[in-house]
C-alpha cells in the first residue's frame, strides 16, 4: 500500500468511516480528488503530498492487443510455406536474419529487431469464451469465484492513487472484467477511439454543470445526509467527485487523437484498430497501466488466407507503428506490447479453405518492457501440428507478463470471502524473453 | 438415398461421443456442432469409428439400467403451522439488543412517509406512485401498515421483484460461456410464477436442482443450463446458494479455514454427474437457438488424484452436511444410480427438514434484503463452521418456517410485521448507528429497483407484463405497427440513452430494450456485502450526462417538468411535486430554503428547476433503499 492511501484512509478513519474495507481502491480513481473536492479532512499540505505522488510504481504499463477469435499462427508469425499445411501463405525476410513471418506483415517484419516470438504456446482450451477468460486471467472458469482479469490485477498491483484517468481501458470492445477485485477495478471502455467516451461530455456548459454538482453537494447535506444516509452519502460523494474530476481533468486530452499530426494518424492507419492502438500510446503516456485494444473476425473458420490477409492490412501497421512510437517517445523501454489471441487455427486447412480452432501449438508476439527482440522463442513440427521445443503454457506467458510490469505472480489477494487468490496460478515466467 | 445432413449427422454424433469419451481433442469437440465437412476417407474413418461406439453403447445397454434400490430413508416433510408472531420475533431481537448492547435504544418506529417507501420497494420494487402515497397517508386505520403489507404480498409485483431477486443471485456466477443458452427471461417468468403461487421454498429448489427439458419456455432448466450442467460448477453454487456454505474451495485442497475435505466436495460433485447439455433447434431468422438439459443414460463421477492429476479416482455420491454439523452421517451411497436418482436425492438432502442450512440461507438472506444487515455476512458464506450474530434470532425464525414447510408468504407477512423492520435508519455517523439490528439499515436498490424508479421520475413508459417484456419474448414481429410505444426500447434508443449495447452476440436477454441495457450498467449481484456496492464509474456517468436524463429533466413545453411548472401555483408546490415524485417525500424546510435561494441566483426559473430535477435524480437517496 503506499503512503498516500495510508494517509488518507487515517484520514477516513478519523472521518469516522471505520470498516468499509478497500474504500478508496473500491471507488478507484484515487483520492486526490476527495481531498480537493473538500469531501474528506486532508490538510493542504498532504495534498500538496498526494499531488507529488507518483502515478505509478515503476512507471511500468502494458498495451494488449488482442485478436478476438483466434488467430492463425501460419498466416501470422509461424509461415509453413511449401507444406501441405502451410498453405497459400508465403513468408517473407525480417530485419532479423533467420526470422521469417506470413507475408502481409510487412510492416511488423521491418520492426522485428524489438519483437521476440513464442511459437510454442500451448494449450488445451478450444472454446473461445472458455479460453478468453483463461488467455486474460490465468485461470479456467468457475462458477464461485470470478477471476480477475490480469490487466486490472496489474493496475490494483501498479497504480498510485493520484490520477483522473482510469486505470484500465478497453478499446474498441468490453473485455473480461475485474471480477472480485471489485467495480474501480472495472476496464474503462471506450467503444469508438474515435470519439470520446460515452458519456464523459457534460449536456450543459461546463459552468453550469459544476453549479450542478454544487447544488447536488448542498441538498445532500441538507437532507440524507442528516437522517441516517451518512454513510452512503459519503460513498456517493466519493464517487460522483472522482467522476466528475475525471471527465473535467485535463487528462481527458489523453482521448483527443486530433491532437496528433495527420501523418502519424495515417502511419497507425485511419481505422478503429489502428486508432485504438494510437490512443493507447496517448493514454500510457498519460498515465494509464493497462491497455487492451481489441481487433476483432480472427475466428476463421473459411477463407483463412484471404481472411487473415485482410485483417493483417490493418493490424500490421498499427501494430509496427505502435512500437516504433513508443520507441520514438522513450516509452518501449518501459511499455510491454503483447500481441495474442485466444488460441490458434488447426493447421489442416478445412474444406472451406478454413481452419478452425488449435490451443495445441500457436504463436505470441511480445514487444517492449524489457523483452529482448530479434529472437524466437520454441518451434513447431514441420506439419505445424504440435510444439517441438520449449513449450510455453498459458501461466508461464501471464507469469512473464508480470515480471516484465515487475509484480509479482505469486503474490495472493483476498477475495471477499477471505479466500488467497495468487494473481496468476502457477507458472514460471520465459526468462529467454528477457535482456 | 438420405440427404448428406442425414448421413453426416450420425457422423457428427459420433465425433461428439468420441469428444466427450477423451479420444479426441478440444478442437473437434468444438468443431462437433458447426456441421464439417468430411472427405469420404474420413468420413469412412468416422463410420468405422462410429460402429464401435454403437457397439460399445449396444453392450452397455444389455447390462444397464437396472434402476438402482436407494436405501437410504429420507424423512417426508410434515407441516406444523408456525406460531411464531411478528411480537415474538420482536422479543427475540430486543432480547438480543439488551444482551449486547444494554445501552442503546433502538431506532424509532418510522413514519408513514418512511415506511410506505420502504414497503413498496422492499415487497413489490418499485417507489409508491403520488396516487398510492397519498392514499396511504390519509388511511386512519391502525391496521392499515399491515394491510399494505398484505396487499403488496399478492400485489403481481412482489412476486416479479423477487424472481428478479433470484434471477440475479443465480446470474451473477453463471458460467455457462454460451450465455444466450441459459435464457434468464424464461427462469424470471417461472420463479415469478412459482411465488404468485407461493410454491413452498423447498419444492421450488427441487425443481430447479432436478430440472430437465427445453430452455424456451418458462421453467427451471436455465439453472442447470447456467453452468451447462458441469458438477463441480453446479455443486459449488446449490451449496452458496442454498445452504450458503462455499464448499467449493474444498474442491482442489481440504479446505484451509474450515474442516471440509476434498473427497467430501467430490462426493457431494457426485450428485450432479451425469446431465447435459443438447441443442435442440439451431435456431435462425431472428429465433434463438434452443437448447435442452437431459440425463445421460448413466452418470459416473471422478476425481482426479492429487498426487497423478491423469488419474481419476470414482467418486460414490453422499452429502456432506447433518444437522449435527460438518461429519457426513449418511452413508456412502451406491455409484450406479441413475442421474435422476442422484438429482433427487441430492434435492432431498438439501431441502430435507433434516437440514437447517436450507432454511437458515434463505432466512439470512431475506432478512439482509429486507433489513441491510444479516445474521451471517456475506450472506453465502455461513454454515457449521461459521459463527452467526444473533443466531437466538435466526435460529428459531428459520426452525419454525422449516417447519411451516418454507411458506415464503409468511416469513415476509412476519418479518415486515415487526418493530425490528420498521425501525428509522441510521448511520454510523451516529454512535448507536454502529449496533447490530438496533435501526434500518439503508442499502443500494437493484438495478432493476432503480430502473423503475427512473421510470416513475421521468415519466418514461413502463413496461408492465402485458407491455414491451411480454412482446419481447414472443420475437420480433414482421409488421411492427408504427408508432408503437415498444418501439422506444430497441437498439438506436438504448444506445440514444447513453446505455451500453450487449458485449456480445446472445449476451442476456436479446431483447429485453431499456430495462436490459440499465441492467448491463447497473446490475450487481445480490450476494455482495452492501459495502462492497459503492456504484461505479459508468453509471455515475450515465446518470450526470446520460441523453435519457439529461432529455427527461428539460423544462421545455410538454415534459414534465414543463407540466408541473405551468400547473402548480408556485415553486415552493412544484418543488413538493418534484420531492414526492423522485423522492417520495416532501422536502424538508432546509432543502425548501437551498432549492429557493438556488432558484433566486440562477434568475431562471425553468432552468433553475431542471438544475434541481437533475440532481434530485442524481442523489445519493434516489438510489438507496431507506
Amino acid at each position: 500500500m503506499s503512503a498516500d492511501r495510508e494517509l488518507v484512509q487515517v484520514a477516513m478513519s478519523g472521518e469516522g468511516i471505520i470498516g468499509r474495507r478497500h474504500f478508496l481502491r473500491r471507488i478507484g480513481l484515487g483520492a486526490a480528488g476527495l481531498a480537493a473536492s473538500g469531501a474528506l479532512p486532508v490538510s493542504f499540505t498532504d495534498w500538496m503530498a498526494l499531488q507529488a505522488a507518483e502515478i505509478r510504481k515503476n512507471h511500468r504499463a502494458c498495451i494488449l492487443l488482442w485478436m478476438s477469435g483466434g488467430p492463425s499462427q501460419i498466416e501470422t508469425f509461424d509461415p509453413k510455406p511449401g507444406t501441405e499445411h502451410g498453405g497459400e501463405t508465403k513468408a517473407i525476410a525480417t530485419s532479423v536474419p533467420g526470422i521469417s513471418i506470413a507475408e502481409g506483415w510487412v510492416q511488423t517484419a521491418k520492426v522485428m529487431n524489438e519483437i521476440t516470438l513464442i511459437r510454442s504456446m500451448t494449450n488445451k482450451e478450444g472454446n473461445h469464451q472458455r479460453a478468453t477468460y483463461q488467455l486474460h486471467t490465468g485461470y479456467v472458469p468457475s462458477a464461485t469465484i470470478k477471476h480477475p482479469n490480469l490487466g486490472c490485477s496489474v493496475a490494483n498491483e501498479l497504480n498510485g492513487s493520484q490520477f483522473d484517468l482510469p486505470h484500465i481501458v478497453s478499446i474498441g470492445g468490453s473485455t473480461i472484467g475485474a471480477g472480485f477485485l471489485g467495480a474501480a477495478l472495472e476496464p474503462f471502455l471506450v467503444q469508438n477511439p474515435e470519439k470520446p467516451p460515452e458519456n464523459t461530455e457534460p449536456r450543459v456548459p461546463v459552468g453550469r454543470f459544476r453549479r450542478r454538482l454544487k447544488l447536488l453537494d448542498h441538498l445532500e447535506s441538507a437532507g440524507f445526509e442528516k437522517v441516517g444516509g451518512y454513510d452512503r452519502v459519503q460513498d456517493h460523494r466519493a464517487l460522483y467527485s472522482q467522476t466528475s474530476k475525471m471527465i473535467l481533468s485535463p487528462q481527458m486530452r489523453a482521448f483527443n487523437l486530433s491532437e496528433e499530426s495527420e501523418a502519424i494518424r495515417s502511419a497507425y492507419g485511419k481505422n478503429a484498430f489502428g486508432q485504438g492502438c494510437l490512443l493507447a500510446r496517448r493514454l500510457v503516456q498519460a498515465g494509464v497501466t493497462f491497455v487492451e485494444v481489441r481487433s476483432g473476425g480472427w475466428d476463421t473458420h473459411q477463407q483463412s488466407h484471404e481472411k487473415v490477409g485482410k485483417l493483417a492490412s490493418t493490424v500490421d501497421p498499427a501494430f509496427a507503428t505502435l512500437i516504433g512510437d513508443l520507441k520514438a517517445h522513450g516509452m518501449l523501454d518501459s511499455t510491454l506490447v503483447v500481441w495474442m489471441g485466444e488460441f490458434g487455427r488447426t493447421p489442416k486447412i478445412n474444406p472451406n479453405a478454413g481452419r478452425d480452432h488449435f490451443p495445441r501449438a500457436f504463436n505470441v508476439a511480445l514487444a517492449g518492457g524489457g523483452v529482448k527482440g530479434g529472437h524466437v522463442i520454441g518451434r513447431t513440427t514441420p506439419d505445424a501440428m504440435d510444439v517441438m521445443d520449449r513449450p510455453v503454457v498459458v501461466p508461464d506467458l501471464l507469469a512473464s507478463i508480470c515480471h516484465s510490469l515487475k509484480i509479482d505472480p505469486n503474490k495472493e489477494v483476498m477475495t471477499p470471502v477471505g479466500r488467497p487468490i495468487k494473481v496468476v496460478d502457477g507458472g514460471k515466467p520465459v526468462k529467454e524473453l528477457f535482456v | 438415398m438420405r440427404n448428406r445432413d442425414d448421413r453426416l449427422r450420425p457422423a457428427i454424433l459420433g465425433m461428439a461421443v468420441l469428444a466427450v469419451a477423451g479420444l479426441i481433442g478440444p478442437v473437434a469437440a468444438s468443431r462437433a456442432g458447426e456441421k464439417p465437412e468430411l472427405s469420404p476417407k474420413e468420413a469412412a474413418e468416422l463410420f468405422q469409428a462410429l460402429q464401435q461406439v454403437r457397439q460399445a453403447v449396444a453392450a452397455d445397454q444389455k447390462q444397464a439400467p437396472k434402476p438402482v434400490e436407494v436405501k437410504v430413508q429420507r424423512p417426508a416433510k410434515t407441516v406444523t403451522r408456525p406460531t411464531m408472531t411478528p411480537s415474538e420475533l420482536d422479543r427475540l431481537v430486543s432480547q438480543y439488543l439488551t444482551k449486547n448492547d444494554p445501552k442503546v435504544a433502538p431506532a424509532p418506529i418510522t413514519t408513514d412517509v418512511e415506511f410506505v417507501r420502504r414497503a413498496y420497494f422492499d415487497l413489490i420494487g418499485q417507489p409508491p406512485t403520488v396516487e398510492q402515497f397519498i392514499g396511504f397517508l390519509r388511511d386512519r386505520s391502525p391496521e392499515k401498515r399491515a394491510r399494505l403489507i398484505d396487499r403488496l404480498l399478492a400485489d403481481p409485483g412482489w412476486s416479479r421483484n423477487w424472481a428478479r431477486y433470484w434471477r440475479d443471485v443465480i446470474k451473477f456466477h453463471a458460467t455457462n460461456e454460451n450465455y444466450g443458452q441459459i435464457r434468464f427471461d424464461m427462469l424470471e417468468e417461472w420463479l415469478g410464477g412459482q411465488l404468485k403461487a407461493n410454491r413452498p421454498w423447498d419444492e421450488i429448489v427441487r425443481a430447479m436442482i432436478t430440472a430437465t427439458g427445453r430452455n424456451d419456455e418458462p421453467g427451471p432448466v436455465p439453472f442447470p443450463l447456467a453452468y451447462a450442467a458441469q458438477p463441480v460448477e453446479m455443486a459449488g453454487e446449490v451449496s452458496r446458494i442454498f445452504l450458503g456454505v462455499q464448499i467449493q474451495c474444498a474442491q482442489c485442497h481440504d479446505h484451509k479455514t474450515d474442516s471440509w475435505k476434498r473427497e467430501q466436495f467430490h462426493e457431494f460433485a457426485a450428485f450432479f454427474a451425469g446431465g447435459q447439455v443438447r441443442r435442440l433447434d439451431k435456431g435462425g431468422m431472428g429465433k434463438p437457438a434452443v437448447f435442452s438439459i437431459e440425463p445421460r443414460r448413466r452418470a459416473q463421477y471422478t476425481m482426479p488424484d492429487m498426487k497423478t492429476p491423469t488419474k481419476q479416482i470414482p467418486m460414490p455420491p453422499r452429502f456432506f452436511l447433518t444437522a449435527a454439523g460438518s461429519k457426513a452421517a449418511d452413508p456412502a451411497l451406491p455409484v450406479d444410480l441413475s442421474p435422476d436418482q442422484r438429482r433427487e436425492l441430492v434435492a432431498s438432502y438439501i431441502t430435507g427438514q433434516d437440514n437447517p442450512w436450507f432454511a437458515r440461507a434463505f432466512v439470512n438472506r431475506t432478512w439482509y434484503a429486507l433489513m441491510g444487515e444479516a445474521f451471517y455476512e456475506p450472506i453465502d458464506d455461513m454454515g457449521p463452521e461459521r459463527t452467526a450474530r444473533a443466531s437466538e434470532v435466526l435460529f428459531p425464525l428459520a426452525d419454525q418456517w422449516q417447519r411451516g414447510g418454507y411458506d415464503i408468504r409468511w416469513l415476509y407477512r412476519t418479518i415486515l410485521n415487526t418493530q425490528a423492520y420498521q425501525r428509522r435508519v441510521r448511520s454510523t455517523a451516529n454512535s448507536a448507528g454502529r449496533t447490530a439490528f438496533a435501526a434500518g439499515c439503508p442499502s443500494r436498490l437493484r438495478s432493476d429497483q432503480i430502473f423503475t424508479s427512473l421510470q416513475q421520475a421521468l415519466g418514461l413508459p413502463s413496461d408492465d407484463d402485458d407491455g414491451a417484456s411480454l412482446a419481447d419474448r414472443q420475437g420480433p414481429k414482421s409488421n411492427e405497427k408504427k408508432g408503437d410505444p415498444k418501439k422506444a426500447s430497441g437498439k438506436k434508443a438504448v444506445a440514444a440513452a447513453g446505455l451500453p449495447a450487449p458485449a456480445k452476440k446472445g449476451a442476456g436477454p436479446r431483447r429485453g430494450g431499456l430495462r436490459a441495457a440499465f441492467d448491463r450498467l447497473f446490475g450487481v449481484d445480490p450476494s455482495l456485502s452492501n459495502d462492497e456496492i459503492l456504484g461505479t464509474i459508468p453509471q455515475a456517468l450515465f446518470m450526470m450526462n446520460g441523453q435519457l436524463i439529461n432529455n427527461r429533466v428539460s423544462a421545455r413545453s410538454g415534459t414534465l417538468l414543463g407540466q408541473i411548472l405551468a400547473t402548480s401555483p408556485n415553486d415552493r408546490a412544484a418543488l413538493e411535486v418534484l420531492y414526492l415524485r423522485i423522492l417520495s417525500r416532501q422536502p424538508t424546510a432546509r432543502e425548501v430554503e437551498v432549492c429557493g435561494r438556488y432558484i433566486q441566483t440562477v434568475g431562471d426559473r425553468s432552468e433553475a428547476f431542471e438544475d434541481i430535477y437533475w440532481s434530485l435524480i442524481n442523489s445519493t437517496e434516489f438510489a438507496t433503499r431507506r
